[in-house]
């Protein structure tokens, strides 16, 4: 059984990868945060007994779990939005929170390499979210999380083989939509060690 | 099917451009912004109070098992099953006793000498006692 400081490092560990993962996926942020929130929670209450081990797999699951019911609210509310939204009106003068335009520093000290960098992963989220909701999971499990076929297959609940083919489609699919923004393999494996 | 999945088989080029994007998605995500981060530190912080109270409520038996205590009360089913239970016991107590009733009722109503309608009819008991009296 994982003590709850093991449990803290654990989540410190993961929440920014599964924040960006679940922005992706439901191109929300403030959703995103209480989907994150919703399954650091139940990770907490239901697994409590789990040995550390079993906890990323366990996270991704819920995770994964979490952003469904998310999207099968999101079609729900949908619906009424849709039926409301000719009587409501526009939000125009949204209030911004000057702690949100705040980055922590990127470790580059060349302005231009950072410049570079952070057009090519503008590029690369803007991609990821054009994916397949399976392909995209797939992609981020197995390269973003480092879990092997089997584990992916067991995350998804689908087979081996459903993982390996939505892996590599993924994977084209993104390297065909950053070669036409005109960043070829090279550029990206490049950029990718560097990081 | 099976071909696909034979032929989609992860090649060396294909691993490292996926690592190699997952490696600058990587590197985007340790630049959120300070509310997203706080935000995040207030959910794990909350999550990991809910796993110590977690925790606290355990037990271990001397077998090893792990139970929770009171665990039961934190489970709405197991309370709706259980006072679904209690009501169909009350119910089937009550149908029982008012069986019973109706049988006792209907085994005074063939034994005696006097006929069902007797019983019905409202004048002859003040008849009957009348008769009695003289």
């Amino acid at each position: 059984m994982a003590s709850s400081q093991e449990l803290s490092d654990f989540l410190r560990d993961v929440e920014r990868r599964a924040y960006k993962q679940t922005v992706y996926a439901v191109r929300d942020e403030h959703a995103a945060l209480d989907i994150v929130q919703d399954a650091m929670l139940k990770l907490a209450e239901k697994y409590a007994a789990k040995p550390l081990e079993e906890y990323p797999m366990l996270f991704q699951r819920i995770l994964q779990n979490t952003m469904r019911d998310f999207w099968r609210r999101q079609k729900v509310r949908n619906l009424w939005t849709t039926l409301l939204s000719s009587f409501g009106s526009q939000e125009d003068g949204e209030e911004r929170d000057p702690l949100e335009t705040i980055d922590v520093e990127d470790d580059t000290d060349n302005p231009v390499e950072q410049l570079q960098r952070s057009q090519t992963i503008a590029i690369i989220e803007k991609a990821l979210e054009k994916l397949p909701p399976r392909q995209r999971e797939a992609f981020v499990l197995r390269y973003w999380e480092d879990m092997d076929v089997a584990e992916t297959a067991e995350v998804m609940g689908c087979s081996q083989g459903s993982v390996k083919t939505h892996c590599s489609r993924a994977v084209h699919a993104l390297a065909q939509m950053l070669e036409k923004q005109g960043l070829g393999a090279r550029v990206i494996i490049n950029l990718g060690v560097e990081s | 099917m099976s071909q696909i999945q034979d032929n989609t088989d992860h090649s060396p080029s294909e691993e490292m451009q996926g690592k190699a994007i997952a490696g600058l998605l990587n590197s985007r995500a340790q630049q959120l912004s300070m509310r997203t981060l706080k935000r995040l530190e207030e959910a794990r912080m909350a999550a990991v109070q809910q796993h110590a109270s977690q925790l606290s409520g355990y037990s271990v038996h001397q077998n090893g098992t792990l139970s929770t205590w009171f665990s039961w009360s934190q489970h709405p089913r197991l309370i709706s099953a259980g006072v679904l239970c209690a009501a169909l016991i009350v119910g089937l107590t009550l149908t029982q006793h008012m069986n019973r009733q109706i049988e006792n009722s209907d085994a005074f109503l063939l034994g005696s000498e006097l006929p069902p309608e007797a019983f019905v009819d409202r004048g002859f008991e003040p008849w009957l006692n009348a008769k009695v009296e003289l």
